[in-house]
C-alpha cells in the first residue's frame, strides 16, 4: 500500500469502516510511514473536536409552539379514511370559521331566493284554458288586422285589378 | 422505545398528539442541534427545526415502524436543508461553498457553555467559535455527512441511506471534509488541537 491509497482510508479507519483486510494492510502502513501516521492524528483531533461540541438545546418557546401547532393540526384532523387535506392548514381554526361563515350567508341567500321564487310563481299562475283563450283571440285580432291593412294598400288595388 | 410506543398504531388523535410530544422531546434538541450546524445560525435552525417536526406530524401514519425515528427525521431535515440551499442560492447568487455570513443570530453569539469557570468558558467558546466558522466553510454536500458521522454517530451505511448516495460516495466527502476541517483549523492549531 502506498501513501496515496493509505490516504483515502484514514478517514474510515479512524470511523471503524474498514474491512479487515484494508485495515491490516494500512495498519502496516501506518507502522512504516510517519507522514500517513501524522496525517491520521490530525483527522483524529478533527473528528474528536466535532465529537465534543456541545449540542444546542431547543429553545423553550420552539417547543411550545409546535406542541400548539400539532394540538391545533390533530383537532382539525378526523382519524381515519377522511382525505388528507382535511389535516392541512388550510383548515385551521380561522379559516373553518370563515368558511363556516361564508356558508352560513351562502344558505340563507338560497333560501331567501327559492322562498321569494316560490312566491311570485303561485302569484301569477294561470290557468292552461284561460290562457289558450287569450292567446287564440290575440292571434286572430292580429290576422283581422293584417287583412285590414292590406285591403287598404294601393298594391293590393293593383293586384287586384290585375288579377281580379 | 418509541418503536414499540409506534407498533401501537395511535388510532386516536390524542394518541397521536402524546407520540409527537414524546418524540419532540426525545429528539427534538438532535434535529434542532443539527440544524444549527448545518446552517450556523439559530433562526434558521429554528425554522428547519420546526417544518421537519411538522412534516412529521403530517406523515406519522405513513412511518415505517421497522426503522429508526433518527433516520426518518434526519431524510426530512436533509430534504428541508438542500431545499433552503437552493433557495439561498437563488437568492443570493452564491456557491454551496459555505453560506455567506448572515445577518441574523449567529451561532458564535450564543454557543452553548460547558466550563464552570470564567478562563474555561472563554477558551472553549473560541474553540467552538472556530469550529463552527471551519464548519461553514465547508460545501454542503460535504457537510452533512461529516456531522452525521461526528455528531450524530451514524454509520458510513445509515448516512448513505439518509443521503441517498453509495457508501464510496459517504466515504470519500467524509474524508474530504474532515481533512479540509483539518486544514481550515491548522492556522489556529495552537489553540484548537490542544
Amino acid at each position: 500500500m502506498n501513501c496515496n491509497e493509505a490516504g483515502n482510508l484514514l478517514s474510515a479507519y479512524l470511523d471503524g469502516d474498514l474491512g479487515r483486510s484494508e485495515t491490516k494492510d494500512l495498519q502496516a502502513h501506518l507502522g512504516e510511514c510517519l507522514g500517513c501516521a501524522k496525517e491520521l492524528e490530525g483527522l483524529g483531533q478533527a473528528k474528536s473536536l466535532l465529537q465534543g461540541e456541545p449540542s444546542f438545546a431547543m429553545p423553550p418557546n420552539l417547543r411550545r409552539s409546535l406542541i400548539q401547532e400539532a394540538r391545533q393540526r390533530l383537532a382539525f384532523r378526523p382519524s381515519g379514511i377522511l382525505p388528507r387535506f382535511i389535516s392541512r392548514p388550510a383548515l385551521a381554526v380561522a379559516r373553518t370559521r370563515k368558511l363556516a361563515i361564508a356558508f352560513s350567508f351562502a344558505g340563507v341567500v338560497l333560501v331567501f331566493g327559492l322562498w321569494l321564487y316560490k312566491d311570485r310563481s303561485g302569484q301569477e299562475a294561470v290557468p292552461l284554458d284561460l290562457f289558450l283563450a287569450e292567446h287564440t283571440r290575440s292571434v286572430s285580432r292580429v290576422t283581422l288586422a293584417r287583412r285590414t291593412v292590406a285591403a287598404a294598400s294601393p298594391y293590393y288595388s293593383l293586384q287586384a285589378v290585375i288579377n281580379p | 422505545m418509541f418503536t414499540r410506543i409506534f407498533n401501537k398504531e395511535p388510532s386516536n388523535n390524542n394518541s397521536k398528539l402524546a407520540l409527537f410530544e414524546g418524540l419532540l422531546k426525545e429528539y427534538g434538541g438532535r434535529v434542532y442541534s443539527l440544524a444549527c450546524r448545518l446552517t450556523g445560525n439559530k433562526d434558521l435552525a429554528s425554522d428547519l427545526t420546526q417544518e421537519a417536526f411538522l412534516r412529521v406530524l403530517e406523515n406519522i401514519e405513513r412511518y415505517d415502524t421497522s426503522k429508526p425515528f433518527e433516520n426518518w427525521v434526519h431524510v426530512i431535515l436533509r430534504n428541508l436543508y438542500f431545499d433552503w440551499i437552493k433557495r439561498y442560492e437563488n437568492l443570493h447568487a452564491v456557491s454551496l461553498n459555505g453560506h455567506k455570513e448572515g445577518n441574523n443570530r449567529e451561532l458564535g453569539e450564543t454557543l452553548p457553555l460547558l466550563e464552570a469557570d470564567p478562563l474555561g468558558q472563554a477558551i472553549n467558546r473560541e474553540k467552538q467559535a472556530l469550529v463552527q466558522k471551519a464548519l461553514k466553510a465547508l460545501p454542503a454536500e460535504f457537510r452533512m455527512p461529516l456531522l452525521l458521522c461526528d455528531t450524530e454517530d451514524l454509520s458510513y451505511e445509515e448516512i448513505g441511506r439518509i443521503l441517498n448516495c453509495p457508501i464510496g460516495t459517504v466515504r470519500s466527502r467524509i474524508h474530504r471534509a474532515r481533512k479540509m476541517l483539518k486544514e481550515i483549523l491548522a492556522p489556529s492549531a495552537g489553540g484548537v488541537f490542544s
